[in-house]
């Protein structure tokens, strides 16, 4: 067996959730196993080590969106320091639930939350990758056990990981799952976007009747505009269509396609919809 | 003749069964179907094609080929595969899929985990002498009705059941029944109902299975292939469902140590992007257009040249699953219906 892999977990815009999920995984019984593949040198929510400055990496976890221009110096010293970077969750993928705001002018939102909106130094959110080269991503909110031992353990023999790339409705029919996208009618839950949507979560929402909102993001070559069709064929307006396809993954080309369909905009920023509009 | 018996309630036979078998039924769940242990529940003999085909319990989604531990040089381990098990109440249409799967896994190459829990199934199917809208197995010769290769078949005669005997295994369990024999009105009775099953089917493909095959292969570069390629999500619901289908994919589980470790299959579809995809990301069929053809056509006519057996048996499932439902002559379909297709086909040029 090869020696432990020296690694560091960075925290940047999130809740935290998926770097918990690391204490917090019990099983399967070889997950404990999986961890012992590594060594963290820096993970603050579960060692008091500190970080030191300019060390090397062989495997860094970047958990957490981009949300500052000293993020961005941050992530790239990051990159400079590791061999292997590993996007962490989905907020490190696509953005994810704080990105929902990249949908309002900046300003706007600073004048919400904040007294004094000149002090911040706050720039819209951004997945990881936007910046640097994430060599893998751990997606969903939170992250999977299974597919987190997948890849460690594939990281640590040397071999390509198998995360799927297939949608959510493969693992759902698996799971002997009735679709809810066709079956439950005029409710939200039953706006799901599984056939869009990348595979790996076991189906956490669909096996509880509850629609998939996308927080894994697209899939390889997902079909947006009939994901759009099919949602407006069910009677959905267009803010719930907007809504759901900006939940956690709006920033991907894919996701912010089925967003933009009913604005015809360029990009995802910029212009307020119209239900903002009042 | 074959031997049949007239029973009142389907309790004594499950009893029966259960002494020798684990039996698998088509249990209710939130207002559908699926294949599953039967334990407590009701087992419903209603015509209603179950979410997922029975193939699972034969070919599980998911399978475990062999465990292996690599200390001390190597020790591999298969999995036990002699469980006795009944699959009771499947549907014709399902036991012709079971048939095709022989053929499949069948013949030069024989798959090993298939024929082990094959040889150790017991069918006990049920005619439906009700039919499902999605259904057309008449089309194929599928349904409603089985004529052989059954071990027990069951048919709902609204007074009783009818119970033929078709094997020796079936006899078996039979014999331990003490019920009458069924008489000539019980068997006439069957046919009617079979009679009025078939009558009943609304959906017919618009081709007969023997033509499929220059039909499709004259109309390979048919204008409508691509658009409906264009509504298609390339989710694998339609091939994932289907009964007739086989393509598997082979991945391994192993300890993070590396010291042991467990080779799985798992089901796999055409629709999927990576499916054709090989070294060095080259892909057969890249496209939708190229994965939407190329199951259409496999289920129609390919698996029937390469196996002699139709890649089709009329169950449903995909016509019920498709998440896709485009409007066509009018109304809104779904999108992977067989019956549907070859009626974009049908359309002049
Ligand atoms: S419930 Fe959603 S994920 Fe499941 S099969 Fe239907 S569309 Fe796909
Ligand atoms: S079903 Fe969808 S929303 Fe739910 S965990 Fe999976 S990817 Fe995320
Ligand atoms: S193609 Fe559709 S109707 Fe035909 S056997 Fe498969 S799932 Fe059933
Ligand atoms: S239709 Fe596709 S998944 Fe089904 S058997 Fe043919 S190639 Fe395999
Ligand atoms: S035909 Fe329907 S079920 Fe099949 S891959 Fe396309 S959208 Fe999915």
């Amino acid at each position: 067996m090869a020696d432990k892999l020296k690694t560091a977990l960075f925290k940047f815009t999130c809740c935290a959730g998926c770097q918990f999920q690391l204490l917090y995984f019990f099983s399967p019984e070889s997950f404990l196993e999986t961890l012992d593949l590594l060594d963290f040198v820096y993970f603050r929510m579960a060692t008091s080590k500190e970080l030191k400055e300019d060390d090397h990496y062989d495997l860094a976890f970047i958990e957490g969106a981009i949300s500052t221009t000293e993020d961005i110096e941050k992530v790239k010293k990051i990159r400079k320091q590791s061999d292997i970077v590993v996007g962490y969750g989905a907020c490190a993928a696509h953005g994810g639930v704080q990105s929902i705001g990249d949908w309002t002018p900046q300003r706007k939102l600073e004048e919400t939350v904040y007294p004094n909106p000149l002090q911040m130094k706050s720039i819209k959110v951004h997945p990881v990758d936007e910046f640097i080269r994430v060599d893998y991503q751990l997606r969903g909110c939170p992250i999977d056990e299974v597919e987190f031992m997948e890849l460690i353990r594939a990281l640590a023999a040397k071999k390509e990981p198998y995360l799927r790339e297939y949608p959510v409705c493969v693992e759902c029919k698996f799971a002997n799952n009735i679709c809810i996208l066709l079956m439950r009618q005029g409710v939200l839950e039953s706006m799901c976007l599984g056939p869009v949507t990348r595979a790996g979560c076991r189906v956490a929402c669909t096996r509880n009747m509850r629609a998939c909102f996308g927080c894994r993001g697209p899939m390889t070559n997902p079909n947006i505009p009939e994901m759009v069709r099919t949602f407006k064929g069910k009677g959905f307006t267009e803010h719930e269509i907007f809504t759901r396809f900006t939940e956690y993954a709006g920033l991907s080309p894919e996701f912010s396609e089925g967003a933009r369909a009913y604005y015809e905009r360029k990009a995802p920023y910029y212009e307020r919809p119209e239900w903002r509009a009042a | 003749m074959v031997r049949a018996l007239k029973l009142d309630g389907l309790d004594i036979l499950i009893e029966s069964l259960k002494k020798d078998y684990l039996v698998y039924a088509p249990l209710s769940r939130n207002g559908d179907y699926f294949f599953s242990i039967l334990e407590e529940e009701k087992a419903y003999l209603g015509c209603a094609v179950t979410i997922m085909p029975p193939k699972r319990i034969l070919q599980p989604e998911v399978q475990t080929l062999f465990n292996y531990t690599a200390v001390d040089g190597y020790s591999i381990e298969t999995p036990p595969l002699d469980q006795k098990q009944a699959l009771f109440g499947i549907r014709p249409c399902d036991v012709h899929a079971m048939l095709g799967f022989d053929r499949v896994f069948g013949g030069r190459y024989e798959d090993p985990y298939w024929w082990e829990r094959r040889k150790n199934t017991l069918v006990v199917a049920a005619n439906c002498t009700t039919v499902a809208e999605e259904c057309f197995c008449s089309s194929w010769g599928t349904g409603p009705g089985l004529d052989a290769n059954y071990d027990l078949l069951l048919t709902d005669l609204e007074d009783g059941y009818l119970l033929e005997i078709g094997s020796p295994a079936g006899e078996e369990v039979a014999i331990q029944l003490d019920v009458p024999p069924a008489g000539e009105a019980d068997l006439s009775k069957k046919a009617r109902l079979l009679a009025r099953a078939t009558a009943s089917i609304k959906k017919v493909l618009g081709v007969k299975p023997t033509e499929l095959h220059d039909f499709l292969a004259e109309r390979f570069d048919h204008p409508a292939w691509q658009p409906q390629a264009d509504v298609c999500f390339s989710c694998g619901n339609c091939t994932i469902t289907c009964p007739t289908c086989y393509c598997y994919n082979i991945f391994e589980d192993y300890s993070p140590a590396l010291k042991a470790g467990e080779r799985r299959s798992e089901w796999d579809s055409c629709q999927l992007l990576e499916f054709a995809r090989i070294a060095h990301g080259f892909n057969f069929r890249r496209t939708r257009l190229d994965r939407f053809k190329h199951r259409s056509i496999h289920k129609l006519s390919w698996m029937d040249q390469q196996y002699q057996t139709p890649g089709c048996v009329g169950c449903g499932r995909c016509v019920r699953w498709c998440p896709s439902w485009p409007v066509r002559r009018g109304r809104p379909t779904s999108l992977a219906d067989p019956v549907e297709i070859i009626g974009d086909l049908m359309e002049a040029v």
